[in-house]
């Protein structure tokens, strides 16, 4: 498989408000140094509770905003070096569907109107070509014609949410973040989407950064997972490794958590709540929650460690899981 | 034979719309136990909210209860006039809602706004007031209740602003609390955290609940029996355990069906084709009829009668020929 981007160590710290003028300025570690690697035509999930930069990390790769440091490579190319006409040809490739249909389509505007937008922006052929792309690509999401002229405001959750599927399928993109492009819908409608967006991806081979904290829909969609916790990636494998074995106490949690309709075991609990960004924990951030932290973990941070090939965890238990092995 | 403690009886609501008068909820029939947690699952737009609304007497304007009773310990609550109600809500009713950050009021301190419910509700001292919320904070898992009676919603978070509502609502112990999907907008581990609340308060506390949701997960670990709405309409109830292990009503066996799992990677999900039907283009017959696999004739038409199996009721035309079986 073909890497299609490569990130490394990309960093989104914000400047909080000085209180008194003599003061440090301080920062809120929104992404702090996460590498990934997401190859050609795979699903890749991230996951993690609220406030932990998944969305931002998202939106750092298609550029939405400017990292603070660290590199994005599209294609061996790193981003940052595009000159401003490369920048808007390289958006046509990458596209990003939001969490809330309602608010993210123009409510003044006709779903046809929508839908030419990213033609016209981009110059795509002429008026005669756009309105079969424009019907064609309705047509490809499940809506008919009889959508062309409506608004927003007429139509269902799903079909909204088809609509923004459609306004970034249009300019034929080869990759796509979907922020949460599904937690707003009801259980069946969710289903129908990601069904939709499984036939699309076969259908264009497309690239999927899939963001959601529903770790059902992400265990069914992805090929691959990223669990982050304040800013990090704490582990990473394929699906399967992740559902069966997760190394890290994190990972753990979260997938216990998850509300199940089966036999239930009781869930791995979590005390408190995510701590603040402007002032994480010392030595690994999850320490104060953690079920099996110990001294060490309030000390020093712990470096990520290959498990097996493909799955990798930053704990300080995996460490010394390997020692007493030995 | 246990008396219920809420019995919905014969419920029909209707909505004043630009388009003319529809009923929202039709011949709703419910009952509630004491000690019992009964779930509400549907789909958005089939009357799970109105539901609760009617039962706690805060309809919108636009909506009005037709006809049926709704007998809460011996008052018939839809008799019942704005004094009579104020007495009712949150002493012996009252209400949890979805989004903790939009039911606190966020400029007044959480210790008032719990103790709010004492002051309208009994005669006890400021102090007393005071030490009573401290429990109730401790009670449902506040840390440090004693400054943060002085804090404002803004300083607390997610999981926290949902604990103070709850605590809101379990203050002036009520014998009933409905529950309108109260963890939705909360993370997979703050959901874990509440509905563990949720459970202990089951087990310490002599009330019931109504509990609003469309997470089966969530359900499956809170209540006793399952209410299944379709189009303002209850089409299956029955015990968790049963609903889940065999499931009746077509719809029913749907929703459950295209819950996603991790197990079935590589196969599409199964989808319920369609959307359900908005209130001014539904027919005399099945509401579910046109998104039904197993649909008959008489479908379209008649509207199916309720069957009964044991603990577990469905309305639905496919068991009419089981049901004379059955007697």
């Amino acid at each position: 498989m073909k890497p299609l981007i490569e990130i490394e160590n990309i960093k989104k710290f914000y400047k909080q408000k000085r209180t008194n003028i003599f003061e440090k300025p301080s920062f809120v570690k929104a992404v702090n140094g996460i590498s990934l690697t997401l190859y050609e035509g795979e699903a890749f999930g991230l996951v993690g509770e609220s406030g932990c930069g998944k969305s931002t990390t998202g939106q750092l790769i298609i550029q939405l905003m400017k990292q603070t440091d660290g590199t994005i490579r599209y294609k061996g190319k790193d981003v940052s070096t595009f000159s401003p006409k490369q920048l808007k040809a390289w958006r046509k490739e990458v596209q990003i569907v939001f969490q809330d249909p309602y608010s993210s389509l123009n409510p003044k505007k006709t779903i046809k109107w929508i839908l030419n937008e990213p033609l016209a922006l981009h110059r795509i052929g002429g008026k005669a070509y756009r309105d079969e792309k424009i019907i064609q690509t309705l047509k490809e999401v499940g809506l008919d014609t009889s959508f062309l002229y409506r608004y927003p405001h007429e139509l269902s959750g799903g079909q909204r949410q088809r609509v923004a599927i459609a306004a970034a399928i249009i300019l034929e993109p080869q990759f796509m973040v979907i922020d949460e492009g599904v937690s707003a819908l009801d259980v069946s409608v969710q289903a129908q989407i990601i069904n939709l967006l499984k036939e699309l991806q076969e259908k264009y081979s497309l690239t999927y950064l899939f963001i959601s904290h529903d770790l059902n829909i992400v265990q069914y969609f992805c090929d691959r997972i990223a669990v982050m916790y304040m800013g990090e990636i704490v582990e990473l494998g394929t699906t399967e490794e992740i559902g069966a074995y997760p190394k890290h106490p994190y990972t753990q949690a979260l997938f216990s958590a998850i509300p199940t309709i089966g036999n239930k075991q009781s869930p791995t609990k979590l005390k408190g709540d995510i701590p603040d960004t402007s002032d994480p924990p010392c030595g690994c951030t999850f320490h104060p929650r953690c079920p099996h932290a110990f001294e060490r973990c309030k000390l020093e941070k712990p470096i990520t460690m290959t498990i097996s090939k493909g799955h990798e965890a930053a704990c300080h238990l995996i460490k010394l899981e390997k020692e007493k092995m030995r | 034979m246990v008396k219920p403690l809420l019995s919905v009886e014969e419920v029909e609501v209707s909505l004043q719309l630009p388009e003319g008068e529809f009923n929202a909820l039709e011949r709703i029939s419910f009952s509630v136990y004491p000690n019992e947690v009964v779930g509400i699952v549907g789909e958005s737009g089939c009357g799970k909210s109105l539901t609760s609304q009617a039962i706690m007497g805060i309809l919108p304007k636009n909506a009005i209860i037709k006809q049926g009773k709704i007998i809460f310990q011996d008052d018939e609550l839809t008799a019942l006039s704005r004094k009579q109600w104020q007495q009712i809500r949150g002493s012996k009713l009252s209400m949890i809602f979805q989004e903790p950050m939009t039911s606190l009021n966020p400029v007044l301190t959480i210790g008032k706004q719990i103790s709010e419910v004492l002051k309208q509700h009994t005669t006890l001292s400021k102090k007393d007031m005071k030490e009573k919320t401290i429990s109730i904070m401790k009670e449902v898992g506040l840390p440090r209740a004693a400054q943060l009676w002085k804090a404002y919603p803004h300083q607390l978070s997610g999981g926290m602003r949902q604990r103070v509502v709850i605590a809101m609502a379990l203050i002036g112990q009520p014998k009933l609390i409905i529950a309108d999907e109260p963890t939705t907008a909360l993370d997979v581990t703050i959901q874990a955290q509440i509905v563990e609340l949720f459970k202990k308060i089951k087990q310490t506390r002599n009330m019931s609940m109504i509990f609003i949701s469309h997470d089966w997960g969530v359900i499956h670990a809170i209540c006793d029996r399952v209410l299944v709405m379709y189009a303002g309409r209850i089409v299956e109830q029955g015990s968790i355990s049963k609903l889940l292990s065999s499931p009746k009503h077509p719809y029913t066996k749907s929703l459950i069906q295209s819950i996603p799992d991790g197990a079935r990677r590589g196969q599409p999900l199964y989808t319920i084709p369609g959307t359900v039907p908005q209130l001014h283009v539904r027919h005399t017959g099945c509401p579910f009829a046109d998104r039904c696999q197993f649909k008959i004739a008489s479908c379209e038409q008649i509207f199916p009668h309720t069957y009964k199996f044991n603990e577990q009721t469905v309305t639905c035309h496919l068991y009419a020929k089981e049901k004379e079986v059955s007697l």
